[in-house]
């Protein structure tokens, strides 16, 4: 229950091939504007589509009422069975012989075109995977290869088989006003092998798709010509460029999740981006740990700026310090001895005593203090020097006269 | 014993005033304060050393009479708080509630308060009482109050304001360099396949790697800094990624441009509000009593000679405190440069007035209120000075004129003029901000003309942003693209029983394998955001708050934050 995104970011499409790639077994679920599609897969093949909002009558129903097998009526009146316990609508249409096992495989996967090819349109909507280690689906069914899907729904008209069905199907229905092909009408195909290097993805030079599908028959290979396939029916994602990009509904190879799978997975190294990560990742933290004005401005450059910061920071810190040296003379007649007279007092704190990793240097005299950064104490402009003079709160100059002229007061216990 | 030691500091702090020494600066102006004002501010300071004194000695009668003193100083002063005694009280009461005295301690506080009302200092001291009482709810309700009461001050607000900004740079770009790392993990198969396969034809894969490691990790040979090596990553990456992830990528870029000029121009006004000078022009303003208040203003007016603004400001200040003859001839040389200033000739007016010169101070009122009709105090003015000279006719026309302005600030004037005479316009207070502005652009004409000045450099990082973008659209479209659909494997197994787990303690890193780009750089930068709140406290500017909180509220913000943040995972993941 991991994968899952949004058909604006990731079209249905593209979601389908990852699953396919990933060969998981679960359900895929789609929610559009109005509907919710649900496509079942088993090791990353289409078992089955449903969709949740939808009446019985108006998927399986249409399908098989389009094909001439079952009214409307008779399959209403199934599905009203079925609603009073009387049984899955499948097994009824099977046990009342109005179709065949083959005739109701057939029309499931017409449902699952049909349902497949709405999803498609859905331009916007949320999608979430669930993976399983089981999932259920209509006995008899052939999974249908993702790729396989995606081509059949490229393909706007049926076209017409070139090459017999391997074996005869007894009483297959025609779907005369399907706009999708049916399957057995659209021969197994196989993709031949390509050199990646001249027609791989990576080129414009990507080969005419009628090279690269084969026909399969009972006779073995043999080239057909499929003219009428058009890539891609859906939308691109919108970072990819038609112009010298394939598209991504290009049909994929059989053989790609064998050997030339394999290839191609070697060939797309994983562990150079972790490495790279993981690199970037530590170096930030300790970037913004221990410099962080380096991570803010990292160019050379930048230096201005950065001594800006930390000295508008140290001067922020020298005020601080100052309020709390004039408390401290309001309340006790002197500036403290250290820092640690502030902090005791509760008049700056113990975090204060550094700025930027520096440690603030604290030096007293009787009516004034300096005040530095580790490093800096050497330099003239670095260091503030405040007294009392001026402040007629501290400064004796502004006592009145008379005040001066009295004896010191003592206070005895 | 506390009363011995206190006993002993009081008398040596008390022989230092007798001993009358005090540690010059020969650079600094000195105050040019009459005779009467500087007699009112010495007898604040002896003052508050009597009720030192008698809050020692637990004279109850002796401290209210001293604390009455000093607000009837401050009042003639005419100022409305003295924020470092109120500090001062306030430290002193906690010292108190430490030493068991409750009173003591209620007594200290309450003085604070009417020190300087409304203190965020006063709350944490109560708040530091509170705690030490063990009432645990009031001690949160008053360190609530501290915080909240910290953004009416100015310079605090404002120091807050630079350190958001500077949280909010640091986050968001942290938070994007995150997301480049995480998009090379997810992306970087599509990037390295890709690439890998193109060099393939020209080179063998070894030397492709090793051209590919160089071409990412580059910036490190210029020292440049992460920032510089996730962004050079974000050109290449730009080709495998999806819209979403671009438009994060393309900020990213914006960001790094614009970092510089908005720092730089944080570093500047920060200078400024620092400033002494700038501290003097907000005391005044907010009539707060600042032990250096005139001498800084000496220093303003030195700095800043020819400014009209500067020269209100401080002839205002000085009128306020009675001081006419200094803040006559500011006026007269402010009303040579800006003669339509009606403000200026009203307060002139006002201090000719207070010498009991009611000619000139009709004169002046009149060529006030000639200028501005509108200003009601011109006219109220007008008729206070005529009702001296007997002239009741005129006087009562005048007043007739402004009541007809502002009917109820007359009535308020009419209540007040029996203790405080005329009715001020300040006109120079309110020029604070234009104040500010004159002393934030000498300060630039003064950076620039430093000989290490050179913008071409600081703001460097503009054009290269510029030039990273089109690189960033031209690798789009150039880039090999051959495993553009290959994709790291998940980390994690998110499927697992533990996989739920994962995607709630792990953010981003699921979103990003989801394909949910803005849901993996919103939560990413959410969390690194939560974290760097404390980091504000370490590296931002500090707040020059007289007593120090008990509790940081940045410490509380993230120690909150990060469980919420992680229960709103937990609660979207189970939801879901």
């Amino acid at each position: 229950m991991a994968y899952e995104g949004s058909l604006a970011d990731r079209p249905f499409p593209e979601v389908l091939q990852h699953i396919a790639r990933q060969g998981d077994t679960g359900i895929l679920t789609l929610q559009g504007d109005e509907e919710i599609i649900g496509v079942t897969f088993l090791e990353g093949e289409v078992v089955s589509v449903d969709a949740v909002n939808q009446a019985p009558e108006d998927g399986l129903g249409l399908v098989l009422e389009e094909g001439n097998l079952v009214s409307l009526d008779d399959f209403s009146s199934l599905v009203a069975e079925n609603r009073a316990g009387g049984g899955r609508v499948t097994d009824l249409l099977l046990e009342r012989d109005f179709i065949t096992r083959v005739q109701l495989l057939e029309a499931l996967r017409q449902q699952t075109l049909r349902l497949c090819a709405e999803a498609c349109s859905w331009q916007t909507g949320h999608f979430r995977f669930y993976r399983g280690d089981q999932v259920s689906h209509e006995e008899g069914i052939e999974p249908l290869e993702v790729d396989d899907l995606l081509a059949r729904l490229a393909s706007p008209q049926p076209p017409a088989p070139s090459v017999e069905p391997a074996a005869p199907v007894e009483a297959i229905p025609s779907f005369e006003s399907g706009s999708l092909p049916a399957f057995d009408e659209v021969p197994e195909v196989e993709m031949l092998e390509l050199e990646s290097d001249d027609r791989g993805y990576d080129g414009a030079i990507a080969p005419p798709v009628e090279s690269l599908v084969v026909g399969y028959s009972e006779e073995g290979y043999a080239d057909i010509n499929y003219p009428s396939i058009e890539y891609p029916a859906v939308e691109s994602p919108d970072f990819v460029d038609e112009a010298d990009e394939p598209p991504i509904l290009e049909p994929r190879r059989r053989r790609e999740r064998s050997w030339l799978g394999a290839l191609e997975s070697s060939k797309t190294p994983v562990l150079p981006g972790y490495l790279l990560s993981l690199g970037l990742l530590v170096s930030l933290l300790g970037l913004v740990l221990l410099a962080p004005g380096r991570f803010l401005l990292p160019l050379n450059g930048q230096d201005r700026i950065r001594t800006g910061i930390a000295s508008g920071v140290q001067g922020s810190l020298y005020a601080k310090v100052d309020r709390a040296a004039k408390t401290h003379f309001l309340l006790r007649g002197d500036f403290p001895e250290g820092l640690e007279g502030f902090a005791e007092m509760r008049l700056i704190d113990a975090d204060d005593f550094e700025s930027g990793g520096r440690r603030v240097v604290y030096t007293r005299a009787p009516l004034s203090y300096q005040l530095s950064l580790e490093a800096q104490a050497r330099r003239d402009r670095a260091v503030r020097t405040e007294t009392i003079s001026d402040n007629f709160l501290l400064d004796p100059d502004f006592s009145p006269a008379e005040v001066l002229d009295r004896p010191s007061l003592v206070l005895l216990d | 014993m506390s009363r011995r030691r206190n006993s002993t500091w009081i008398a040596a702090a008390l022989a230092l005033l007798s001993a009358g020494a005090a540690a010059g600066d020969s650079t600094r102006p000195e105050p040019v304060l009459e005779a009467g004002v500087r007699r009112d501010l010495g007898e604040i300071q002896q003052n508050w050393s009597e009720w030192l004194a008698s809050y020692e000695l637990k004279d109850y009668e002796a401290e209210e009479l001293a604390l009455e003193a000093i607000l009837e100083r401050l009042d003639e002063l005419g100022m409305t708080g003295l924020p470092e005694l109120s500090i001062a009280a306030s430290a002193r009461a906690v010292d108190s509630a430490r030493l068991g005295d409750a009173r003591g301690s209620a007594r200290a506080l309450a003085a604070a308060e009417r020190l300087d009302p409304g203190r965020a200092e006063i709350a944490f001291a109560r708040a530091a009482i509170e705690r030490q009482e063990g009432s645990w709810w009031s001690f949160v309700i008053s360190t609530l109050e501290g915080y909240v009461k910290v953004l009416e001050s100015p310079l605090k607000r404002r120091l807050l304001l630079h350190n958001a900004v500077l949280w909010l740079l640091m986050t968001a770009l942290l938070g994007g360099c995150v997301f480049v790392a995480m998009l090379m993990a997810v992306r970087g198969p599509a990037l390295f396949g890709s690439l890998l396969q193109a060099l393939r034809r020209v080179v063998p894969a070894p030397v492709g790697m090793l051209f590919l490691v160089v071409l990412l990790l580059w910036p490190i040979a210029l020292s440049s800094g992460v920032l510089v090596i996730a962004l050079n990553w974000s050109v290449f990456l730009w080709a495998y990624a999806q819209r979403s992830e671009r438009w994060v990528l393309a900020t990213l870029w914006v960001l790094f441009g614009l970092t510089p000029l908005i720092l730089d121009e944080q570093r500047r006004r920060v200078s400024v509000e620092l400033s002494p000078m700038a501290r003097a022009v907000e005391a005044s303003r907010r009539g707060h009593l600042e032990g250096r208040l005139f001498a800084d203003l000496e220093r303003l007016k030195i700095l800043l000679p020819d400014s009209p603004a500067v020269n209100q400001l401080v002839a205002d200040q000085y009128r306020r405190a009675g001081q006419c003859d200094r803040s006559i001839d500011l006026y007269k040389q402010l009303v040579e440069t800006e003669p339509r200033n009606a403000a200026a000739w009203i307060d002139l007016g006002a201090c000719h007035f207070l010498r009991g010169e009611y000619d000139e101070a009709i004169e002046y009122f009149r060529r006030g209120a000639s200028l501005d009709e509108d200003v009601a105090q011109g006219h109220f003015n007008l008729s206070l000075a005529y009702s001296e000279l007997y002239d009741f006719s005129e006087s009562e026309r005048a007043l007739a004129r402004a009541q007809r302005l502002d009917s109820s600030r007359v009535a308020e004037w009419l209540e007040e003029s029996s203790s405080k005479g005329v009715a001020e316009v300040s006109g120079g207070l309110k020029r604070a901000a234009a104040v500010r502005r004159e002393l934030r652009r000498s300060w630039i004409l003064e950076d620039d003309s430093a000989a290490w000045s050179s913008p071409l450099q600081d703001y460097l990082s503009m054009p290269i942003a510029v030039v990273g973008l089109l690189l960033s659209f031209l690798a789009g479209r150039l880039l090999p693209k051959g495993h553009l659909e290959a994709q790291a494997p998940p980390l994690v197994d998110w499927g697992s029983k533990w996989g739920g787990f994962y995607r709630v303690l792990v953010p981003g890193i699921p979103e990003l394998e989801a394909g949910e780009s803005v849901r993996a750089v919103a939560a990413v930068t959410l969390f690194a955001g939560l974290l760097l709140i404390p980091w504000i406290g370490v590296y931002g500017y500090r707040l020059p708050w007289g007593f120090e909180p008990e509790v940081s509220l940045g410490w509380v913000a993230t120690v909150i934050g990060i469980p919420l943040f992680f229960m709103w995972r937990w609660r979207r993941e189970s939801a879901s």
